[in-house]
């Protein structure tokens, strides 16, 4: 008896070991592996963010990111933690993860996009990111090297939002209610670049009106208490939407509604005491690429006037 | 409660522990309590037609023993009836009467079918035939009715198999509940290694292979046919590690708290006709089926008696695509390996003769691998009719998909061909889904292939898994290897086991 559980103990130790090492040298979290490189490279502030970070377009002359075009401007190292699809819960998370790390950068960078508190965003099952999540948010560091096994055996919920809860979530337009994000999604596979669809993907998109409730701003919430704790410090800036483009398609109470939303979070930022730039009306359409697709996607012109805006409001003080 | 999950995983730890730590009168009781609890992780309130049936077949089990003539074949009907009238309830009403309106809107009668919205319990067809074996049994006379209402609840409540088999005799399972097990390590170590072993084939070949096949059978008709043809080549392989593995866990689970239950697998893949397959695929339900239905068919059935086996063969396999769900795929699964079946019989001798003409017989390597080769051709048929959502989506699979076995073997000769990697590359580029990569295209294929190089080593060797009979170091080995690719290659969201809706 004594031998049967002396071998079998020994064989849960050499398995948990070895899982610890597939885990730390064969499938680590990349975003911590790259918040941990950029903090070791020396990065005194960190860009968060989604695509619009980093994409350039191919008529740019300067094909420099966000991070580059800011580290040239204020000449301080900028490490880029740009990732698509990324939202206010994970950038949370990646300040709380930065305010347990020995060294801490000095502060962050987190844009805000309208579009990440739509449905078609905020609810979209593989924009939950569970796993970062995870890992980020894990003080002991010792949990996450056994997520597979625990999300294959289901002790955490690894599918926080069903795809059909997805496809049930209401749309509205200001506070009509306009369809239910199947609706929407119908129309986006291999729609045609009709005015009607482009309309369709505008409201879906930025159409509605932001509540108190949303779970992206207690997500801000958390960031923002986080990081004063930590002693970092936050340059938040609502960023541009291709607005003219939504007026056209949309009417004049797309802009109306973009600036409500843009208002209402820059009021949250106010009463917490933290700045806000807010650039959501500030480019014109020809500084955004894919002009029949609601993005944020900035061409050179674009990026320029964020990162000269952030550099004034945040940097020049 | 789904075996591979976390739950199951802290459940049978605990159940175990208490099983061999009480007295040994108190065992049923606990191993009942843990069953209930197990079956009340799906749907709670099904426990109440759970013992609503297990309190029936009890006491008519034992009025069946006491009675005689009329009384005893009447009391056996009409458990039969709360049975399988239970069965028809929840899982063929609404079946039936979609086809009884449907075939009234033919012949322009207004006939609007009234439709249950009701969810099938859990494994229902798998008690309820455990239900029926043991008042047939009694009724025969061949087992004595149970004289204790907890041993004969655990008899159909035994969490091992309560949802998904092995579906057990009374003669089998009742006396090792009565017996008092000791704690052996033997045992243990070899339920664990069923365990380890079932866990391998649900999470990592069954699940990863699922994500290609639901893609591809969720919409044929935006799929090639090579690609309908690999599909179904992957089901095959998903449904039989999926239940065989479910099979293994509920083995593995039995022995280790010392109970044997029966093995419902043997290698059908290795099987050199239909007639051998159905006797290695779901070997319990076959068995049932046999004993309490073809029999009795066979022996009843008027005419020669080739007519009347044949005839009984064709019910008999019918009712068993009937018995996996009520939808016509099912019907036509079961109606078409009947035929297999029947027209196996027919042809045996012409086969052999033909086998001996062209000189295979000479070769018995290659015949025996052509005739397995020709059985999984058939037998992935079936599956297919299986695993389509209509019929007329498994007509159209199967054409395309046959279609696509002429131009894959084309594309592949071609490819060879060529003496280049790069035909190979876009042969493999063309077989994967959107989505998703070559690398796990061919991920997929070596899972298969490993499993099937395992599972034919397992039998040479005459072993139900592939840690028995080696040396301790690579036994280890092998443990730490399983539970690392389980722990790792798994995938993240629920599948549950296919047998569970039945």
């Amino acid at each position: 008896m004594k031998n049967f559980f002396l071998k079998f103990l020994a064989g849960i130790v050499a398995l948990i070991l070895l899982q610890v090492l597939i885990a730390r040298y064969l499938t680590p979290l990349p975003e911590i592996t790259l918040i941990n490189k950029n903090l070791a490279d020396g990065a005194r502030v960190l860009f968060f963010g989604d695509s619009a970070v980093w994409h350039h377009s191919i008529g740019d002359k300067d094909p420099a990111t966000l991070p580059e075009m800011l580290e040239r401007e204020t000449g301080i190292r900028v490490g880029n933690q740009g990732h698509p699809a990324y939202h206010l819960g994970v950038y949370a998370a990646e300040v709380d993860y930065l305010a347990h790390a020995s060294v801490k950068p000095d502060a962050v960078v987190i844009p805000i996009q309208l579009r990440s508190f739509s449905p078609e965003w905020d609810m979209r099952p593989v924009n939950q990111f569970e796993k970062e999540l995870f890992f980020l948010t894990d003080r002991t560091r010792f949990i996450s090297y056994f997520y597979k096994p625990l999300a294959i055996l289901r002790a955490i919920n690894v599918n926080t939002v069903s795809y059909t809860q997805f496809l049930e979530t209401p749309v509205y337009s200001g506070d009509t209610k306009v369809g239910t994000v199947n609706d929407f999604e119908a129309l986006n596979k291999n729609k045609a670049a009709t005015f009607d669809n482009i309309k369709g993907d505008f409201v879906y998109k930025y159409m509605y009106r932001l509540q108190p409730n949303h779970r992206k701003l207690a997500a801000l919430d958390r960031l923002l208490a986080t990081a004063k704790d930590a002693g970092i410090k936050t340059y938040i800036y609502i960023a541009p939407i291709d607005y003219e483009t939504g007026e056209k398609y949309v009417g004049k109470e797309f802009t109306a509604t973009a600036k409500a939303n843009a208002d209402y979070i820059c009021e949250l930022l106010k009463e917490r005491g933290a700045p806000c730039l807010n650039l959501a009306l500030g480019l014109p359409s020809k500084a955004f690429d894919y002009p029949s697709y609601p993005n944020e996607h900035m061409n050179e012109l674009g990026r320029k006037y964020v990162v000269s805006e952030l550099v004034k409001f945040y940097f020049k003080k | 409660m789904l075996f591979n999950s976390f739950s199951f995983f802290i459940f049978f730890p605990v159940v175990v522990f208490l099983y061999y730590i009480v007295p040994a009168k108190w065992r049923t009781l606990l191993l009942l309590m843990a069953s209930s609890y197990f079956y009340m992780a799906f749907v709670p309130k099904y426990i109440l037609i759970l013992f609503a049936l297990i309190t029936a077949d009890f006491f008519l089990g034992k009025y069946i023993e006491g009675a005689v003539g009329v009384r005893r074949r009447m009391l056996l009907i009409f458990s039969v009836i709360a049975n399988l009238g239970t069965l028809f309830v929840f899982k063929y009403f609404n079946f039936f009467n979609e086809n009884i309106a449907a075939l009234a809107g033919w012949l322009h009668w207004n006939y609007s079918p009234l439709l249950l919205t009701i969810i099938l319990p859990l494994g229902l067809s798998f008690h309820i035939f455990q239900s029926l074996s043991y008042v047939i049994e009694v009724y025969r006379g061949r087992h004595p009715a149970e004289r204790s209402y907890l041993a004969y609840a655990l008899y159909v409540m035994f969490f091992p198999q309560l949802v998904a088999g092995p579906i057990e005799r009374p003669q089998h399972l009742l006396p090792q509940l009565h017996l008092t097990h000791k704690l052996d390590f033997g045992n243990i170590r070899r339920g664990l290694e069923r365990i380890l072993w079932g866990l391998m084939k649900k999470i990592v070949i069954a699940d990863n292979l699922a994500a290609y096949v639901d893609q591809v059978y969720n919409y044929p008709h935006n799929y090639s046919g090579p690609v309908l043809l690999v599909a179904t080549i992957f089901f095959a392989f998903q449904v039989y590690c999926d239940f065989s593995g479910y099979s293994d866990i509920a083995v593995g689970s039995a022995r280790v708290l010392g109970v044997e239950l029966s093995e419902n697998f043997n290698r059908p893949f290795l099987s050199l006709s239909m007639a051998e397959f159905w006797r290695r695929w779901h070997i319990s339900l076959s068995n049932w089926l046999r004993d309490y239905l073809y029999y009795p068919l066979a022996l009843k059935a008027r005419g020669n008696a080739r007519f009347r086996l044949s005839w009984a063969l064709f019910v008999t396999m019918v009712l068993i695509g009937l018995w996996h769900g009520a939808n016509w795929t099912f019907v036509v699964f079961g109606a078409l390996h009947g035929t297999y079946l029947v027209v196996g019989q027919f042809t045996k001798n012409a086969r052999e003769r033909l086998a001996g003409w062209v000189g295979l017989t000479k070769i018995p390597r290659l015949l025996r691998t052509l005739q397995a080769a020709t059985t999984f051709f058939l037998a992935s048929i079936g599956f297919l009719v299986f695993r389509a959502n209509s019929l007329s989506e498994a007509i159209y699979i199967f054409t395309n998909a046959l279609s696509g076995t002429f131009r894959l073997v084309g594309e592949t000769v071609s490819a060879f061909g060529q003496f280049s990697l790069s035909p190979f590359v876009n042969l493999i580029s063309s077989l994967t889904l959107e989505g998703a990569g070559r690398r796990q295209f061919v991920f997929f294929w070596a899972l298969i292939i490993l499993f099937f190089l395992l599972d034919k080593k397992a039998a040479s060797e005459n072993e139900m898994d592939i840690f028995r009979g080696r040396k301790a170091w690579l036994r280890w080995s092998l443990y730490i290897i399983a539970a690392l690719c389980i722990m790792n290659l798994g995938v993240t969201h629920e599948i549950p086991f296919i047998y569970f809706q039945f």
